[in-house]
């Protein structure tokens, strides 16, 4: 593992960004090293904008990202993965699933959502590191919508081993208990997209 | 002592803290980013095999630190929770709180939001402090929230008076591995006496004496920082950085990466009042030149200018007035471009906003799509008459495709405001809408004056039964507290009742026609008139299992996007420009359904297959 690793997760409230970040941090502590998570969500628990920061080494000082400095960004969603553009450079691989959710304005028609590829324009421009992954079709497939994080994150997670793989697996079983079955068969099934 | 490493927010690190300290009674009102702390207390004790402190949600803060002080009068450790406005609630017994101190430890945990993400206002509660003549600690990140939460009980037993923990979302919301010890049984030892110079502010001369043993007592907190290691110096360059809270953390971090730590020399406050001055003063000396690096307001900074004036340094300090930007949360990259004397380059990308919702089958949905039409059929525009909003999920209903508030503006402001409408002789009906929880809290005191004084106005209580917005905490008519305790639950209409007013009616927003009457019924007459629409929380309601979900039938749907229109309903979407269901986020609502002009929506089973 390098000396720090970060990571952005970016995307509409009840998407499970946080559970997500959260199970990166226990993977993290259970593997020995500092952790520290931020957030940046609106004023409700779901269908806002969501951002969640995490940065893993040795001594973590702040919960914060630098300027195109992140590791890896996870994008639940296109247009909020361009919404966390700032933090993207060359380095930045980006595991991202394209579905777009619209957004209210989209929905009562004052405006359209932004061309898809327009959006996956604007992320390669800064990185040539993009992986798409179907994720929400591939949760239905396995009868288990809430659980497109995950294979967003068993996909990161084969590109970039940034931790060690048993700890993740506890890690989920710890914060979802009786649930991490279904998110460890998700997991894994995004390690192998 | 056992230790354990866990994996914690900096709000549930507050509350680890509170029960190592032996905390015996918490109380608060929810706000975000404060809320985690009593939900996670109260979590602790109903699975932890410890003898249980009291922890339960009060009706506001005011109410809840007045428990809390009484309770450390008493001999108890307290610990009171809330936002940055909920201290403005509580301000009254605050100020008094310094005369009449304490006995056992009291914490008073405000939880400020630079940015803000989610409040009313960049309030900077550091000013407190000053005004109240009470210490205030500010911790930077999880591990130290954890441990100032027990130095501020040791701080505050020292001095006999509360202590306030300043948090910002950074510290509160943060997540770390945080080293933990055992928790202690509540910390109980009665000690209550009569003592008038304390607790009786009727004696106005003892006042005044009290003020001046008041000042004495802060002037000894100076030494306590030393002890209690609350201070530190860093480093050993001729730049100076001051800084305190979330943002050390960034300072830190910029100089590592960047190779500077030799350069700079940082004091880290972790007491921001009173002042440590001895220890600023001495730093001062050894530096040239000083960057404030602080959250929202230019506090440290103004309080270190006034304390070179007055020791006649030589020494050029700037922060947040000139360096920085005045405005919003601190970055990394904010911080970074000052300490290298870099311009910040800007990284805006125009992109379509994302509001928060409101949720799917949102009992609000059918409140706002009801006095839309009611208002409608009574002969005026959507936008001709004022609706005064208030605090809480409602207050979404300002974005499309309702847009209906006018205003949102402190903790039940609706009805006074709506109030000062009709008594300049706004000439037009006023409507304000306010949720139960938010009503209790403060709206209460509102509608007693609307009723005394008979004003002309429809108030809207929107009954879902929970403190949505924070994370579902429990309302005066809950049965049963998260931890246990059995408690007597009120009835919001039989409040209002008693309260004066005698024009009630109790409607549920999912049935639009009757709500669209109700409304359109009340609207002129005069008087005072509460419609109570009641309906559990979409969410909760989703929890206890939703048997039915609408469906469109393709047949019969043309498209026409009314459904979408008028409800805004997130679990409606357009699949390559048509409008579905999606049938996992729908709760059953039939609100769609109920303004489908083409009769196309139809209710089902859950995962029938149609």
């Amino acid at each position: 593992m390098m000396n720090e690793y970060s990571i952005v997760i970016a995307g509409v409230g009840g998407q499970g960004g946080l559970t997500l970040s959260r199970i990166i941090a226990t993977a993290a502590t259970l593997s020995g090293l500092s952790v520290k998570t931020g957030e940046t969500l609106g004023m409700a628990q779901r269908g806002g904008s969501v951002q969640s920061y995490i940065k893993i080494g040795k001594k973590v000082r702040s919960p914060l990202i630098r300027k195109d400095s992140a590791d890896a960004l996870i994008g639940l969603e296109p247009l909020e993965a361009v919404r966390a553009l700032r933090y993207i450079g060359p380095q930045t691989k980006i595991i991202l699933d394209p579905e777009p959710v619209p957004t209210i304005f989209n929905l009562v028609g004052r405006e359209d959502y932004p061309k898809i590829e327009d959006l996956l324009g604007k992320l390669m421009e800064k990185t040539r590191h993009l992986y798409i992954v179907q994720a929400r079709r591939e949760a239905e497939a396995l009868n288990s919508r809430p659980s497109a994080n995950m294979i967003l994150l068993g996909k990161l997670f084969s590109i970039n081993a940034f931790l060690p793989s048993d700890k993740i697996e506890e890690a989920i079983r710890l914060v979802l208990r009786r649930k991490a079955d279904k998110a460890i068969a998700a997991y894994k099934r995004g390690a192998t997209l | 002592m056992h230790h354990s490493k866990l994996v914690l927010m900096g709000n549930e690190a507050i509350a680890y803290g509170a029960l190592t300290a032996g905390v015996a009674v918490a109380s608060g009102y929810p706000g975000t980013p404060s809320s985690e702390v009593l939900d996670t207390l109260l979590e602790l004790i109903a699975s932890e095999e410890v003898s249980r402190p009291y922890v339960e949600w009060a009706v506001n803060e005011r109410v809840a630190f007045e428990i809390c002080l009484g309770a450390s009068l008493a001999g108890a450790r307290s610990l009171v929770t809330m936002k940055g406005p909920g201290l403005n609630v509580a301000s009254d017994p605050l100020l008094s709180s310094a005369y009449s101190g304490v006995e056992a430890g009291m914490l008073i945990l405000v939880a400020d939001d630079p940015g803000p993400h989610t409040t009313q206002t960049e309030q900077d509660s550091r000013w407190y402090g000053e005004l109240a003549k009470l210490p205030v600690i500010e911790p930077s990140d999880p591990q130290e929230a954890y441990e100032y939460t027990i130095v501020g009980y040791e701080l505050s037993e020292e001095i006999k008076m509360p202590v306030i923990m300043r948090t910002t979302t950074r510290v509160n919301h943060t997540v770390s591995d945080v080293e933990v010890r055992e928790f202690k049984d509540p910390s109980y030892t009665p000690s209550f006496s009569k003592n008038p110079k304390r607790y009786i502010r009727a004696v106005m001369a003892l006042n005044r004496e009290r003020h001046g043993e008041v000042l004495e007592t802060l002037d000894s907190v100076e030494p306590l920082a030393e002890k209690f290691r609350l201070c530190r110096v860093e480093g050993s360059g001729e730049v100076g950085i001051v800084c305190s809270g979330a943002v050390y953390n960034y300072v830190l971090e910029v100089l590592e990466k960047n190779g500077l730590l030799y350069k700079y020399k940082i004091l880290k406050l972790g007491l921001i009042h009173p002042l440590p001055r001895k220890t600023v003063a001495e730093f001062l000396k050894e530096v040239s030149n000083v960057i404030v690096v602080e959250e929202i307001d230019p506090y440290l900074e103004i309080k270190l200018k006034a304390l070179a004036h007055d020791a006649e340094l030589d020494v050029k300090i700037a922060g947040r007035q000139e360096l920085f930007p005045r405005v919003g949360e601190l970055t990394l990259d904010d911080v970074e471009s000052v300490l290298l004397s870099e311009k910040p380059n800007s990284h805006k990308v125009n992109l379509p906003s994302r509001p928060p919702p409101l949720c799917p089958g949102c009992p609000h949905i059918g409140t706002y799509m009801g006095l839309r039409m009611g208002i409608s059929r009574a002969g005026y525009r959507w936008g001709e008459i004022p609706i005064m909003g208030d605090i809480g999920c409602y207050a979404l209903g300002l974005n499309p495709p309702f847009e209906a508030i006018w205003t949102e503006h402190s903790m039940g402001a609706s009805i006074s405001m709506a109030m000062g409408l009709k008594v300049a002789g706004y000439p037009k009906p006023v409507v304000a809408v306010i949720g139960d929880s938010t009503f209790y809290h403060s709206g209460i005191t509102s509608l007693i004056e609307a009723v005394h004084k008979n004003v002309d106005l429809l108030v809207v209580i929107m009954d879902n039964s929970t403190v949505a917005m924070t994370g579902h905490q429990p309302t005066p008519e809950y049965e049963e507290s998260v931890s246990g305790r059995r408690m007597k639950p009120l009835s919001l209409e039989k409040v209002v009742r008693g309260l004066g007013a005698e024009k009630i009616v109790v409607a549920d927003p999912y049935k639009y026609k009757d709500f669209v009457e109700t409304v359109r019924e009340l609207i002129n007459q005069p008087g005072l008139k509460v419609i109570i629409s009641k309906r559990a929380c979409a969410i909760l309601a989703k929890k206890t299992g939703v048997g039915q979900v609408c469906w469109i039938d393709p047949e019969k749907c043309t498209n026409c996007l009314a459904c979408v229109k008028t409800t805004g309903c997130p679990a409606l979407t357009l699949l390559e420009k048509r409008v579905d269901i999606i049938e996992s986020e729908c709760v059953g609502c039939t609100l769609c359904m109920q303004v489908c002009p083409y009769n196309a929506i139809l209710v089902k089973k859950r995962g029938e297959v149609k």
